[in-house]
């Protein structure tokens, strides 16, 4: 849990933002080119700025689950925090505020690279897990099928190439789906503050 | 890693929402919508050959409570709670009867006139009078959560957050008094509004005054003017408006002849 960034524990501490810092390092750099219109080099500094700056100001304690999820309230930060520093510095002609109030819902953006994170890391376990189960057949099918960026193949297509009977594409999507799910759930569950949370962020993430 | 591109998060995200109904003699034939504590789906049962709602929530406490509710609430306004189960992939879920038909919200159009609409308001009234009679109290009534089927049931639906045991309906009556508002054409009458803004102790003190202004008959929150009276008195008795007016006009003939 997300709990442990405020242990006593250097170790649990450490690991905690991690965590953290891997799952919301992305969605905060693309928010900030999306939503601010910032260029990648500027983006990712000041990506990093927020997260070191974040971490010393133990932004993270002050969050209260009961005003809201995890995610919106990073959001929220980071948005006063990008305010804030061009304010600092002088330089708001620097950031493009039209850009940012044009914008659709910033709440949205945020959300979608949140999801587009959590199910990437998701994805990368799968994986992994997929070899240790010797399952990496399955892994490959979904992959053909799932990841098709242009026209999905049909089953019997995706029989034929991987030499199994169309019944198992079907097993093997259904058994990669489960386990992708689960395993999304399971980097939510790591990045929750606590159980209520995770069960609001999960409905958050699969929209249900 | 490379960033995953929009339409195959999209397609992730449904796939991995849908339910895993293998174990289940249920097939995926599409999705409802989203509930107050978890997605609806239409889902065809092959062992009667028939179409359901199945409702799932990776929190399985949480839907368990949910059908318990609803299924200890035998009415025509309430969904009739099937069957519950565990899917493959951990997640819990509860059949239900499948209606077809449009939110409240949808079915409340300009046109609509006032008789249909306090029907649809007395109806929801009547479920919820009779869930508070068993100790439920719903918590979420919203014109999105009833649904008004193709035959013209009204049923109240998401049942998720509604507490047992409970005395205290007093976000019900609210709720109820909006909806009423909510039903109400722009040029309501004054003893309807009267009836929406009131504070009631009980569903059934509203529901007789509903019916109290449909028989004509004054309510109990609205204090009327002399004229009001007479108006409602007039539209009461019609008839014998008419027959006073005629036998009037008769006698009036009568001295007009007389005096010519």
């Amino acid at each position: 849990m997300l709990a442990d960034i405020d242990s006593a524990q250097p170790e649990l501490r450490a690991a905690a933002w991690d965590r953290f810092c891997e799952a919301y390092w992305q969605p905060a750099f693309r928010y900030l080119t999306r939503r601010w219109g910032l260029p990648t080099d500027r983006a990712e500094d000041l990506t990093q700025e927020f997260f070191t700056g974040l971490l010393s100001k133990e932004v993270v304690e002050r969050y209260e689950p009961a005003r809201g999820s995890f995610h919106n309230y990073l959001r929220v930060c980071l948005d006063n925090y990008v305010r804030s520093r061009f304010t600092a510095q002088k330089n708001a002609a620097a950031l493009d505020f039209d850009v940012a109030d044009s914008s659709p819902n910033p709440e949205e953006i945020f959300l979608r690279e949140w999801q587009r994170e959590i199910m990437s890391m998701a994805l990368q376990d799968l994986e992994a897990f997929s070899g240790e189960r010797h399952k990496d057949v399955a892994f490959q099918v979904f992959s053909a099928y799932d990841l098709a960026v242009e026209d999905r193949p049909s089953y019997e297509e995706l029989a034929l190439r991987f030499g199994i009977p169309t019944t198992q594409v079907t097993n093997f999507l259904a058994w990669s789906r489960r386990e992708l799910r689960r395993l999304a759930l399971e980097r939510l569950a790591s990045l929750s503050m606590t159980e209520g949370e995770y069960h609001r962020e999960a409905r958050r993430l699969f929209a249900e | 890693m490379k960033p995953l591109a929009d339409p195959i998060l999209s397609h992730l995200l449904r796939v991995t929402a849908e339910p895993d109904l293998s174990s289940t003699p249920y097939r995926l034939a599409g999705h409802i919508g989203q509930g107050g504590m978890g997605s609806i789906w239409e889902v065809e049962d092959s062992r009667l050959d028939r179409r359901v709602a199945l409702k799932v929530l990776h929190n399985g406490t949480a839907i368990r409570e949910e059908a318990k509710t609803a299924a200890t609430l035998e009415h025509p306004g309430i969904a009739p709670v099937y069957e519950t189960g565990l899917l493959e992939d951990g997640r819990s879920y509860y059949t239900m009867r499948l209606i077809r038909g449009k939110t409240l919200a949808e079915a409340i159009t300009p046109e609509l006139p006032l008789r249909e609409r306090l029907r649809l308001w007395l109806s929801v009234a009547e479920t919820l009078d009779f869930a508070h009679s068993r100790g439920v109290h719903h918590r979420d009534l919203k014109p999105d959560n009833i649904l008004v089927g193709d035959y013209g049931e009204v049923v109240v639906l998401d049942w998720g957050i509604a507490e047992r045991n409970s005395t205290n309906h007093g976000d019900d009556l609210a709720a109820l008094a909006r909806l009423l508002s909510y039903c109400l054409p722009p040029k309501a009458a004054k003893p309807l509004r009267a009836i929406a803004e009131a504070n009631y102790d009980s569903v059934r003190q509203a529901i007789k005054d509903v019916h109290r202004f449909q028989d004509g008959a004054p309510v109990s929150t609205y204090r009327e003017s002399i004229l009001e009276k007479l108006w409602r008195w007039s539209q009461n008795n019609q008839a014998l408006l008419l027959l006073l007016f005629a036998y009037a006009a008769a006698k009036l003939f009568l001295v007009f002849l007389r005096w010519t």
